[in-house]
């Protein structure tokens, strides 16, 4: 059930779709000059392996000066509720976002609310309403996407950094801050490629592929450099060698990369839950979080010496909570412990972000679900090898089906868009 | 210093401004690597293997690290031949040289395929992807059948108007013998060598590292085995041979050159460092220019076999 891109040979069945979905909203003339259009973007999902010639659904979307406008999305009458115009959608972000688009819009009916929570759930936000836009005098709601591509990502480098700070905090977390050349600034959620060595070095091939971190804090160095901090575990070879950098040496740096966490809309109080080594990417959120609204900080870890950065929080001004397993810091227990208390006044005004382990960041998605949190957004981790989008090897499962690629498309989702059982 | 050497070769009638190309799935679809490079100062690129319609790949985990390399099991996951002429293509500069890869069923349905991308001005040549070696029809059929790669490749030059290269599997046992059958049935060149069927498995958890348990191994530990597949096919062929498999360095690349590649491909590396491809080909300048080599053409098969016997 894949969207594929429409030929003119489809005209016949697009139409019928169309007749049947909307009548009399597409002539023949008109879907196929559209068709035709250099900045057409049009996405369908055909009945292919049920042996039915037949169009399921059909989107229509033109793209003018960086800015991506949805005309249209149709889905035939017997298979609604199947995901077909998630995977419509999805397929069209994640075109969007590749073609570099800054801004995509829409206009939804204001009866219309599966619509605009599909849409909500892709990070669109209504912007503005539109008064007997529809030719039956029903008002329009103008949608424009949220997140992830609000803004222009910045434009990754390829850089050599040199290491400013190497710590090591105890119990094999470090903190590693780096002077990065020509650094572009990253929206919080972006990770870096990192590996040990110069990039004249000779090529390394143990390990051959660099390990992905998350940005953990950033801040002006020079004219043209930044200071970027991570925050990162030896567990294996890659870290391992990251661990053994002393100052001054030179690190190849990828980055920034993947996509950002949206941030909390107005009236919305932002709850950011970090395990472990997962606290990295939530940082410069909740820096940013902080200036509009409130945050709460649950970092949670197996013991006091695996709590990682908690003062370097608590200096954002934010409310910061800890749990331990051993009891050492904070509350004794896990980070979902303090979900419930912590939004029980009014659980609709939250959104959760969660960062840390896989089951760590499921149960705080089911939690949401269940305490009626509206928005829960995860930041998933996966192998990687290139982590801009070329090796496809970073591929995590939707739930509507097909695949994502978390280092582009991701790291962040929201929780409901992953397929949780399918993770690796 | 490389300044005065010529680094143009002819890759089986396609111009190439130096002889590196990046491999195929290794390289997206040429726009994601603009952040980075200037795509013109490779050769050309070989685009992620194509099929009619767009298809996923396997579920995660799809990729694994190994000593000195990687195993995949991607399958050929791609956006499909239509939207890579309509949305892909036009976002490419013009002058910069593209290669589709395509990946078919059965011989008509490459055929097809090749017939419509044949058709783009904006393509330069064709790849034939008769090797993915975890797909589970097509592919690796053909590159491990003799009869089977021959019907295979003469019903592509029917169909092709623009030279192709068939991508070959190292996952056979006479790779000059499959080369020979591609030069007899019309290929206008080879490449070699697609990924070596592996796998691995975690003792932790005692199971194998891929979803699909078996995938292809890639990156600088088949090296040696690419060289030496290389080198046979080159013996058993006058058609020109694109070389790959662990190009990490200029170094890596002047061995094909020298075992008897026109153009190499570039691929794992560009994992490891996205300018890798443009710094090789200017590695490989400034090696012909250091050894006395006025063009970098002159490097292709220059192997000193003597006080050597095969
Ligand atoms: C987008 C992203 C951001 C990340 N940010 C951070 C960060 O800020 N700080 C940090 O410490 N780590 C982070 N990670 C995880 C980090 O990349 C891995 O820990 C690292 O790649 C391990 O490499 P290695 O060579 O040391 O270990 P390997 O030798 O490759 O593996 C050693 C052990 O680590 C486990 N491991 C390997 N990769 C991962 C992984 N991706 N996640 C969890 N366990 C893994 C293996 O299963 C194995 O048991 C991030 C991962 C992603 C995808
Ligand atoms: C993740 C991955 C995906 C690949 N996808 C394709 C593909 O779609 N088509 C193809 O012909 N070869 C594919 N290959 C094989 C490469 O093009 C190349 O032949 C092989 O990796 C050997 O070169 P290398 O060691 O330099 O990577 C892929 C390789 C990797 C690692
Ligand atoms: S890590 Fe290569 S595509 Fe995501």
């Amino acid at each position: 059930m894949k969207p594929r891109a429409v030929h003119l040979a489809d005209l016949d069945l697009l139409l019928r779709l169309c007749e049947d979905v909307r009548p009399g909203a597409w002539s023949r003339t008109q879907l196929s000059d559209e068709m035709a259009r250099k900045d057409a973007r049009i996405l369908c999902v055909d009945a292919a392996g049920t042996g039915e010639s037949r169009v399921l659904g059909l989107l229509l979307a033109r793209s003018v000066a960086g800015e991506l406008e949805i005309l249209d999305v149709a889905v035939a009458e017997d298979v609604r509720r199947r995901g077909i115009g998630r995977s419509l959608l999805t397929s069209l972000l994640a075109r969007a976002q590749e073609e570099g688009v800054t801004r995509v819009l829409l206009e939804v009916r204001a009866s219309n609310r599966a619509a605009q929570s599909l849409y909500a759930d892709h990070g669109f936000v209504v912007e503005g309403r539109r008064a007997r836009y529809y030719p039956d005098g029903e008002d329009a709601f103008l949608m424009t996407q949220h997140t992830p591509n609000r803004t222009v990502r910045p434009a990754p480098v390829r850089a050599e950094a040199e290491v400013l700070e190497n710590i090591a905090e105890g119990g094999g977390n470090y903190r590693l801050s780096l002077a990065i050349p020509n650094w572009p600034g990253a929206d919080p959620g972006q990770f870096l490629m990192l590996s040990a060595g110069a990039w004249t070095d000779v090529a390394r091939t143990d390990p051959l592929l660099p390990r992905p971190m998350a940005v953990f804090r950033q801040s002006p160095l020079g004219p043209d450099s930044a200071r970027v901090e991570t925050l990162y575990k030896a567990v294996g070879r890659g870290s391992g060698l990251l661990a053994q950098a002393q100052v001054g040496q030179r690190i190849r740096v990828v980055g920034p990369l993947g996509g950002r966490f949206p941030l909390p809309q107005p009236e919305e109080r932002a709850l950011l839950v970090g395990g472990g080594t997962g606290t990295a990417s939530l940082y410069e959120l909740a820096a940013q979080a902080a200036r509009t609204g409130e945050v709460d900080v649950v970092l949670g870890a197996r013991s006091e010496q695996d709590l990682m950065g908690v003062s370097l929080f608590r200096d954002l001004g934010v409310r910061v909570h800890t749990t331990t397993e051993d009891g050492s810091h904070g509350l004794r227990g896990r980070v979902t412990d303090l979900i419930p208390q912590l939004t029980a006044e009014n659980p609709q005004s939250f959104s959760l972000y969660a960062c840390g382990p896989t089951p760590m960041m499921h149960a705080c998605a089911r939690l949401a679900e269940e305490l009626g949190v509206p928005r829960c957004w995860v930041s998933l981790e996966n192998t990687m090898a290139c982590g801009f989008g070329v090796c496809l090897g970073c591929a995590v499962p939707l739930s509507e089906g097909g695949f994502s690629l978390l280092c582009r498309v991701g790291p962040v989702y929201s929780a409901s868009e992953i397929s949780w059982e399918g993770l690796p | 210093m490389s300044g005065k050497v010529d680094t143009r070769v002819r890759l089986a009638g396609i111009d190439l401004k130096n002889p590196v190309l990046t491999a195929s799935g290794t390289f997206g679809y040429g726009t994601e690597f603009q952040d980075f490079m200037d795509l013109t100062q490779i050769g050309g690129f070989v685009g992620k293997s194509l099929t009619r319609a767009p298809r996923w790949g396997n579920p995660p985990p799809r990729i694994a690290e190994t000593p000195s390399g990687m195993l995949n099991a991607i399958s050929i996951e791609n956006i499909g031949v239509e939207a890579f002429l309509k949305e892909r293509l036009p976002a490419l500069p013009e002058d910069v040289v593209v290669i589709a890869s395509c990946f078919g069923t059965d011989p008509e349905d490459y055929a097809d395929l090749a017939a419509e991308l044949s058709e783009s001005p904006r393509i330069a040549g064709i790849e034939i992807n008769a090797s993915c070696p975890h797909v589970k029809s097509g592919g690796i059929e053909f590159g491990q059948d003799p009869n089977l790669l021959g019907a295979l490749v003469r019903r592509v030059r029917e169909a092709s108007s623009k030279p192709f290269l068939v991508k070959l599997s190292p996952n056979v046992s006479r790779i000059g013998d499959m080369a020979k059958v591609c030069e007899d049935s019309g290929a206008d060149g080879i490449s070699l060598i697609n990924t070596v069927q592996a796998m691995d498995v975690d003792v932790q958890t005692r199971r194998p590292v891929l979803s699909n348990i078996l995938g292809g191994l890639s990156g600088p530990a088949i090296r040696p085995i690419a060289l030496r597949m290389v080198w046979q096919a080159s013996q058993a062929v006058n058609i020109p041979i694109c070389g790959s498999g662990g190009i990490l360095t200029a170094e890596d690349a002047v061995k094909f050159m020298l075992c008897g590649a026109t153009a190499v491909q570039v691929g794992t590396a560009n994992y490891t460092n996205p300018m890798a491809a443009a710094e090789i080909a200017v590695g490989i300048a400034d090696y012909a220019a250091e050894h006395g080599f006025p063009r970098v053409a002159d490097l292709v098969g220059a192997l000193d076999l003597s006080s050597r016997s095969a």
